[in-house]
């Protein structure tokens, strides 16, 4: 009521600088809100008095109700009061013209955008509240009167009640178990931090050692060749040993010393060059191809130690050996007896 | 005077006119058929190829909430005949209630420095400017939805905003590689 009063007023001064057709398009739409918000119809009926030869068609429709629901009726009269807006806007454009250049205009009109969004929002939230407090109003109101609507009113409140508690305890909930869920992937981004430093600094400590890891390998490969020479000597040891014992037919079976040195004899993994060729296949081929070449050093070795006694050397696998051996000492015993 | 002003006639009780202006006189039509589909308000599309419009409907015409300018990006007519149409329009259009829709951006024929001229034309006008794809029925639904919202605004329907106000949020700008803004 209050504004369109003073946008009657705003007419009623600016009617000069019109030309007639708007301000009497202004005329009639600032007639019709205030038909809306006042019902004086002897009012009307002169404003429209006035206006008649411009507005025929349209003071019909002003008059006449088309629309039926206070919601359409609400609406329509919202869309009038933007449109008087707006014409009320270029009217004051027009009457406030000051010159200045584009950028200037473009510069300024951020800050006034802002400043235009910061007082419609807060219009609009005060609107809500004013609307939230009107209707909790009416509620209370209603529910004073304690009849069948209220009842119905009170049931429905108290549900809503239910639910919100029971809203509130599922978000407590499910807060609860979100930070848990914080909570662990906390702990893990944790645990991936430290292990990643870890890795970093496994990788910085082998690349580190490398110069020394020369020396250590060099060491190392001695170390090894060391190994495979005294290895190799003891096999070869253990077969002029094993030889011995053979060509000279002693009775090893009989005497315990002589019998556990005998059997330790087995244990070596070559012999000849079959028994290389029949090594396991996870050997590599380098390990095969150094079997190989002991066993061919140790038997020519065993062909040079031997080649002072007038022995036999059997190159035949040493169960077979230790076999044959039995066998044939037996049937020395049994030829005795 | 063939100006067309925006407020010389009286605006109808819930409903919204449109004025399409396409020289190719296309994408008018179905633009058109999907407008008026619209059941909460009354929406009234009219249909011109150039402006300035012809005197004889002069009276007959309603009061024209918005103009829209469709411009084919692949003809370099199109743009020309709408810039020409813009001298026929009061400027008191040009806060809010002018629009530019522009047709055929991704196709390989349309040059560049075309569609830089649109953008340049709409932000010296402060118009949204819009991209829509006129070959397909979800194209122009698309494109209508989003003039529907314009057009509502122009028309006074949407309770907190005006044409003008809006215009400020909605104006094309410059791209120093931004992106337009899109009216959703």
């Amino acid at each position: 009521m209050s504004y369109s009063s003073l946008c009657w007023i705003k007419s009623t001064f600016l009617w000069c600088d019109l030309s007639l057709q708007e301000s009497s398009l202004f005329f009639f739409l600032f007639c019709f809100l205030v038909m809306e918000s006042s019902d004086s119809q002897g009012k009307l009926n002169h404003m429209v008095g006035t206006v008649e030869p411009n507005d025929v068609p349209a003071a019909e429709g002003a008059t006449g109700q088309k629309d039926t629901s206070p919601v359409d009726m609400l609406r329509i009269k919202q869309q009038m009061s933007n449109q008087c807006f707006e014409m009320a806007v270029q009217l004051n454009a027009e009457k406030n013209k000051r010159s200045c250049s584009t950028s200037e205009a473009e510069r300024d009109l951020p800050e006034y955008i802002s400043e235009l969004e910061r007082v419609k929002t807060l219009h609009f939230n005060s609107t809500l509240t004013l609307h939230r407090m009107q209707m909790w109003h009416a509620i209370g109101e209603k529910l004073n009167w304690s009849d069948s609507e209220a009842d119905a009113l009170k049931a429905i409140s108290d549900r809503c009640m239910g639910l919100c508690s029971h809203i509130k305890h599922l978000q407590q909930e499910s807060k609860k178990l979100q930070d848990e869920i914080t909570e662990i992937q906390k702990n893990r981004l944790e645990m991936k931090r430290v292990t990643h430093e870890k890795i970093k600094h496994m990788e910085e400590f082998s690349k580190k050692e490398y110069p020394d890891m020369e020396k250590y390998k060099a060491a190392l490969e001695k170390g090894q060749a060391n190994l495979e020479k005294y290895k190799k000597m003891a096999i070869m040891t253990q077969n002029v040993l094993r030889g011995i014992l053979l060509a000279c037919k002693v009775n090893w079976l009989d005497d315990p010393k002589l019998r556990d040195i005998a059997m330790t004899l087995e244990e070596f993994p070559i012999s000849d060059k079959s028994n290389a060729a029949r090594s396991p296949p996870e050997g590599a081929e380098e390990a095969s191809q150094q079997m190989k070449s002991a066993a061919q050093r140790v038997t020519e070795e065993e062909k040079e130690q031997h080649r002072g006694r007038t022995t036999r050397v059997y190159k035949v696998q040493p169960a077979l050996l230790w076999i044959i051996t039995y066998l044939d000492f037996c049937s020395s015993l049994s030829g005795t007896k | 005077m063939s100006l067309l002003k925006p407020f010389s006639k009286l605006p109808g009780l819930n409903t919204a006119n449109i004025l399409l202006v396409e020289s190719e006189e296309q994408f008018q039509q179905s633009l058109a058929d999907a407008l008026v589909e619209e059941t909460s308000v009354t929406v009234n599309v009219r249909l011109a190829k150039s402006l300035p419009l012809p005197m004889e409907n002069d009276e007959s015409r309603p009061r024209i909430d918005l103009v829209v300018f469709i411009i084919n990006l692949t003809s370099e007519l199109s743009f020309q005949s709408a810039e020409a149409s813009l001298k026929y329009l009061d400027p008191g259009y040009f806060l809010g209630k002018v629009c530019f829709m522009v047709t055929n951006a991704r196709n390989a024929s349309s040059p560049a420095e075309r569609l830089d001229a649109v953008r340049k034309l709409a932000s010296s006008l402060h118009c949204p400017l819009l991209f829509a794809e006129d070959q397909t029925p979800d194209g122009v639904a698309s494109a209508t939805e989003r003039l529907l919202t314009i057009l509502k605004v122009a028309a006074g329907l949407v309770p907190i905003a005006t044409a003008l106000y809006v215009s400020n949020l909605t104006r094309c700008t410059l791209p120093l590689d931004i992106d337009l803004p899109s009216f959703d």
